[in-house]
């Protein structure tokens, strides 16, 4: 038996689902439906059958060559760096950058994600260092 | 063996996840955090949109004048935030994926299809909202639209997600729980130390692009889109006038703003005559809502002083047209609140100089608490609605 609060959220979630589909449709010529469906499809497909198993493989892959009490470290720098770099990937290749507006995306954004993920790995370092020395 | 037998294969296979992390503690907390920065999300975009797509009840003040700056400020940099929250959210519960059975009652059924669009919308909330604010378009639809409608999807999936794991929450919540910080025995990371990497992983987000919008941590906003203070005049450009083909209407030496519309006598004006009206200083953010700000001392026309020229009574909204030939954003409306701001100019100087062509010369709009895409730039007609 599943409590009631399971039944009320199901019944507004789906209202306030097809309240979006509903303007999804209604305002086509904006959304493009088809085109926005595959988007959004996509978006699951991408994660759920490329990204998530290239994480799981690379982590896997990667972890198992770090000695044991690096471990912890190398991981969290790990899943710092990759998700840093995931989100600053559209600036780093510059996808937006325009000719006629040079203050939109002024960084070296290179450089800036660089500097970033140097920092991260120092601070690894630094945990790892201090990890080595316990028994 | 039946047919819902365990494939015993790739991530089907029994023990195919072995780290302890993919636990409902780890998720539920994991999830909570999401709950809330979805929420703030969600609230801060749907007043974004109403403030630019006003409905009948909904009023948007004029004061206090940075409101939109802190409220679309911050579903920028909720998102950012979002981002290392539901990858790891995702991360936690993918052994959940390939459970077998896939399916365990009807209720459960209701609850893994409501996954879809929960999945699905909230990759493609995070997604396209970084590529917005990287200005980066590979889709073919209007980003706001789009944006916007799959918001309300999503947010309905999470209500149903909500309801379908509010008791496992609790139990795990307020469970004991002794094993936060026990060392996996792999060597690798505890749950507290999984959670810490994601809060410092936000943190880092946070501090390399908050500045965009928060001016003292300028110096240290290395990935941030904008800067606060890069561009024409101190500040940036979102739409150049090339874009917008207005290089030579902007430029043409017959411009004259007209206004008109319910007016007791149109009025059209050089812009000498402009020049020669009363000028008044407000100090003023621009605001986009791609998240970024900058404060800029504006100088030009009052609007009301306009509309008091032609014979408005105050308590009308103004239609404000641009040169812009074409686009979504050529046209903005100042409610009577906005219009009778003492604050909304028709600026003809920002920082001291005649307005720089990419910021709107010769006139633009600005009023306080407003998006900078209805702080129409190239104006070329006021008109009284």
């Amino acid at each position: 038996m599943r409590p009631r609060i399971f039944w009320i959220c199901a019944v507004l979630g789906w209202l306030v689902m097809a309240y979006g589909v509903w303007g999804l449709v209604d305002n086509a010529t904006l959304t493009n439906p088809e085109q926005w469906i595959r988007w959004f499809i996509g978006s699951l497909v991408v994660h759920d059958f490329v990204i998530a198993p290239l994480t799981f493989a690379v982590g896997a892959f990667l972890v198992a060559r770090v000695p044991r009490r690096m471990r912890a470290p190398f991981q969290a720098g790990l899943i710092a760096s990759a998700v840093i770099v995931l989100t600053t990937w559209p600036l780093v290749r510059g996808y937006g950058l325009r000719s006629d507006n040079p203050s939109a995306l002024p960084n070296d954004y290179l450089g800036g994600l660089a500097m970033v993920l140097i920092a991260v790995w120092s601070v690894v370092a630094a945990v790892a260092w201090r990890a080595r020395k316990r028994p | 063996m039946n047919s819902l037998s365990r494939p015993r294969k790739g991530p089907l296979k029994e023990g195919a996840f072995t780290s302890p992390l993919h636990s409902p503690r780890t998720a539920a907390l994991l999830g909570i955090a999401l709950g809330i920065t979805f929420t703030i999300c969600f609230l801060t975009g749907v007043l974004s949109h109403f403030i630019q797509q006003p409905p009948s009840w909904f009023t948007w003040p004029s004061r206090p004048v940075g409101l939109y700056r802190v409220t679309q400020g911050l579903h920028v940099a909720t998102g950012f935030i979002a981002i290392p929250l539901l990858l790891g959210k995702l991360w936690t519960v993918y052994p959940r994926l390939w459970q077998w059975p896939p399916i365990e009652s009807p209720t459960h059924l209701v609850e893994r299809i409501s996954l879809v669009p929960l999945v699905a919308g909230s990759v493609f909330l995070l997604f396209t909202g970084i590529a917005n604010i990287s200005l980066w378009y590979p889709w073919r639809f209007f980003f706001p639209a789009g944006h916007y409608w799959a918001s309300w999807i999503t947010m309905g999936a999470l209500i149903v997600h909500v309801g379908a794991k509010a008791t496992i929450v609790r139990i795990e919540l307020w469970g004991r729980d002794p094993a936060g910080l026990q060392v996996a025995l792999d060597g690798g990371l505890s749950r507290r130390g999984f959670l810490g990497v994601i809060a410092g992983t936000a943190g880092v987000l946070t501090l390399t692009t908050i500045g965009q919008t928060l001016s003292p941590l300028n110096g240290l906003a290395v990935l941030a889109p904008r800067r606060p203070n890069v561009g024409p005049q101190g500040f940036p450009v979102n739409k150049s006038a090339a874009s917008a083909k207005v290089l030579d209407s902007a430029r043409d030496p017959a411009y004259r703003l007209r206004v008109t519309g319910r007016v007791e006598r149109p009025l059209s004006l050089s812009l000498d005559e402009l020049r020669d009206l009363q000028q008044h200083r407000a100090t003023l953010p621009i605001t986009c809502v791609e998240g970024w700000s900058a404060t800029v001392d504006w100088e030009g026309i009052r609007v009301r002083e306009l509309l008091d020229l032609v014979g408005v009574a105050r308590g009308h909204s103004v239609r404000v047209e641009s040169l812009q030939p074409d686009g979504l954003y050529r046209v903005s409306v100042l409610n009577p609140i906005h219009a009778d701001d003492p604050d909304t100019l028709l600026a003809l100087r920002c920082n001291g100089e005649a307005l720089h062509i990419d910021h709107g010369y010769p006139l633009r709009l600005i009023g306080p608490n407003r998006p900078g895409v209805m702080q129409t730039k190239w104006v070329s007609e006021l008109f009284v609605l």
